[in-house]
């Protein structure tokens, strides 16, 4: 049976294959970064370019990049997360839809993985992006003025920000992300949500 | 810290100190961030002075462990509220019905105590959920399918003990009728195994399930008699073949022979798969247009035969074309697995969470939902009876307004009724939760006026449902609180569950 100590222990990035539907585009990758991260998986959403471009950028770091067609994360779960949080309490990252987050946190609750980062980004018609860090801005040296004032490039500065995370060493407890539900948006806007699960 | 109502902080920091011991201090969970994870994210009542919530929560690991937990639980008279997986949004979640309980998670019991391939059995503990047992049963190579319900994160034992029902084959779908024998710990921390696990050394727990005498398990169903820790399910061995075909019709009356037709075939057993049944969108504009889907699960030559004899009924109906489906070999390719729902085929699956979440069907959801799904008897009469009676009172159940409300959506969950589903939107705005709520007791009131009432219902609303069923001045309900006051006399476990109440809690 697992210990508590052994449900909360972050363990190094293991290679599970990447069962990705297509694949990111490397091209968009640019700046400098992170040699290595300690986020397992990102999981992204291959119908948004924001999301494709955070996939390209942290597959360098050697996370394992997974591209979803939609907001479904079934197949993802099935075959990598699933596994990999049986084996160990990984922490995982990814800029996708509210739903998927909120199918993820949930499953992540009885592995004792929290989301401890959580961002939101809201895509008008008009180009504009209006940004808001809900958890998790300190640790991950990000803000929402960061985000703005990084215009079109900000889903570098996102990716930078995921592959930050590290385990904190001062434990920490969150509650719920409130991600269940969607929020109220303008016309023809869209929302992106990036998110880490860690364990805390 | 929260504390229980009636209890004073001395009896609860004793149970506290209790459960630490039984189960290690760190699967005892007081903080307020620890608890605000067992809120029910569907609430109808989020954020308001209603809405239920939990004091703490508590995660044994083993049935010794509960046993432990709930014998605390009695001598210190704190409430409280057994979850499995507490992944049932919609029902209430992990939120507890009386606030302020204390949730007995039941998460870390989740191992897959058995599956036998050739008696096509499995035996579970309540923290296995559906993705758990389709994993364990496809990693072992067995030849044996489960049956999902949408989505299939839940647990196997609590959408059973719910009364949940699947997307297969029956009987397997209806998902407390295919259970074959339990494991309960009653509120006084004694075992029972019920059926033939009774026996010592049964060898046939999960092969019979009446065992000898009066049959108890029924009192564990939708209830709060006991705490479920282990429970056997028959499982379906995997078809040879699947094959779905569609019965149109473009003229309103004619749901009443399609219904008849669909009910003579799967009384014999001919049809045996989960059928919805469609209104619009094949015929001409405005017409009735219904479509049924017919699927038979079996070996390849009696599904083609099976499927042959169901074409043969429902074209002998003057107007009614049946439209062949695909059949499906299984195991499937992944070009098939692609382009099916899943849970027909065994396969748990979220792709629920995408449809309700933002989409471009869905510019602007709510998320969240609640859904009132009253049993109609199967006939076509009964279906148009519910139709108009949806129609002519949404005006009245939403005062004029568009509140996104949708349905009927006509199953076929169990045999010989239909579950006329009607789904309410839920988010954060409280007045708009509020009208939802109005909508929901007002449909709930209407459809008992007519003899209909719901098979389950959110956990805010289980007193409401339970005080339709009120035949002989609550005669069913009096019999239950006799029941419960015997078995759980101190009323700890899952105060108000489907409307049971201890004593000391009755409103009346």
């Amino acid at each position: 049976m697992t210990s508590r100590r052994e449900f909360l222990q972050v363990a190094a990035v293991t290679g599970l294959p990447v069962i990705a539907a297509g694949p990111v585009n490397a091209a968009t990758a640019m700046g400098v970064w992170p040699l290595r991260t300690d986020i397992h998986a990102v999981l992204v959403d291959r119908r948004h370019a924001a999301s494709r471009s955070v996939g390209a950028r942290l597959a360098s770091t050697g996370a394992q990049v997974q591209a979803m067609a939609d907001a479904d994360i079934t197949q993802v779960w099935l075959h990598q997360i699933g596994p990999a949080w049986r084996e160990r309490p990984v922490p995982i990252a990814g800029l996708t839809a509210r739903s998927a987050l909120f199918c993820l946190e949930q499953l992540a609750l009885s592995r004792g993985l929290r989301v401890v980062f959580h961002g939101e980004h809201i895509l008008y018609p008009d180009g504009r992006t209006e940004h808001s860090i809900l958890r998790g801005a300190q640790r991950a040296q990000v803000s929402a003025r960061d985000l703005t004032r990084a215009g079109p490039q900000w889903p570098a500065a996102i990716a930078e920000a995921l592959a930050r995370h590290r385990q904190n060493p001062r434990p920490e407890r969150f509650g719920p992300s409130d991600a269940a539900l969607e929020p109220a948006l303008p016309p023809g806007a869209q929302l992106l949500t990036s998110w880490i699960i860690a364990a805390t | 810290m929260a504390i229980p109502p009636n209890v004073s902080p001395a009896a609860f920091n004793a149970a506290l100190d209790a459960w630490r011991d039984a189960v290690g201090p760190e699967w005892v969970f007081t903080s307020e961030e620890d608890v605000a994870l067992y809120r029910d994210a569907y609430s109808p009542f989020w954020g308001e002075p209603e809405e239920r919530v939990a004091s703490a929560a508590v995660a044994p690991a083993t049935v010794e462990e509960v046993q432990a937990v709930v014998r605390a639980a009695n001598e210190h008279r704190v409430p409280l509220y057994p979850i499995s997986t507490g992944r049932n949004l919609a029902y209430g979640g992990s939120a507890p019905i009386y606030s302020g309980s204390v949730v007995l998670d039941l998460k870390r019991m989740n191992r897959v105590l058995e599956v036998n391939e050739r008696n096509a059995y499995a035996l579970v503990e309540p923290g296995v959920s559906y993705f758990d047992l389709y994993e364990h049963i496809t990693k072992a190579g067995l030849d044996l399918w489960i049956d999902p319900p949408d989505p299939g994160w839940g647990s196997v034992i609590g959408n059973a003990l719910d009364g949940g029902a699947g997307w297969t084959a029956y009987p397997f779908r209806d998902h407390f009728g295919a259970h074959c024998g339990m494991e309960v710990v009653l509120a006084n921390g004694e075992i029972v195994r019920t059926g033939m696990g009774a026996l010592p050394n049964s060898k046939s727990w999960q092969h019979s399930r009446w065992g000898y005498g009066p049959w108890v398990d029924g009192l564990f169903r939708q209830s709060n008699f006991g705490v479920v820790t282990k429970m056997g399910f028959w499982l379906m061995p995997r078809p040879e073949a699947m094959m779905s075909s569609m019965a149109t019709s473009e003229r309103e009356e004619d749901i009443i022979p399609m219904l008849d037709a669909l009910n003579l075939l799967e009384n014999q057993h001919v049809v045996n798969g989960s059928t919805q049944i469609f209104q619009g969108g094949r015929g001409p504009a405005g017409s009735a247009a219904w479509t049924i889907q017919v699927p038979i699960y079996g070996p390849e030559k009696v599904v083609r035969a099976q499927m042959d004899y169901a074409k043969a009924k429902f074209t002998a109906i003057p107007g009614v074309k049946f439209v062949e489906g695909e059949l499906f070999r299984t195991p499937l390719t992944p070009e098939q697995l692609s382009r099916v729902r899943l849970v027909n085929f065994g396969i748990p699956n979220l792709s629920t969470f995408a449809m309700l979440g933002r989409n471009p069907g869905a510019p602007d959801p709510a998320g969240g939902h609640i859904g009132f799904s009253p049993i109609v008897p199967r006939t076509g009469e009964s279906l148009l009876e519910f139709k108009r009676f949806y129609a002519e009172n949404l005006p009245k159940v939403t005062n004029g307004e568009n509140l996104g409300i949708t349905g009927p959506v006509y199953m076929t969950c169990w045999e010989r009724t239909l579950v006329c589903l009607i789904m309410f939107p839920i988010g954060r705005d409280k007045a708009m939760n509020a009208k939802m709520r109005h909508a929901f007791e007002t449909w709930v009131r209407l459809a008992a006026e007519r003899g209909w009432a719901e098979y389950r219902a959110p956990a805010v609303y289980q007193d409401l449902v339970a005080d339709t069923y009120s035949f002989n001045n609550h005669a069913l309900r009096r019999l239950r609180e006799t029941l419960k006051d015997a078995i759980d006399p101190n009323g700890i476990l899952s105060a108000g569950r489907y409307g049971v109440w201890p004593k000391h809690l009755r409103k009346t």
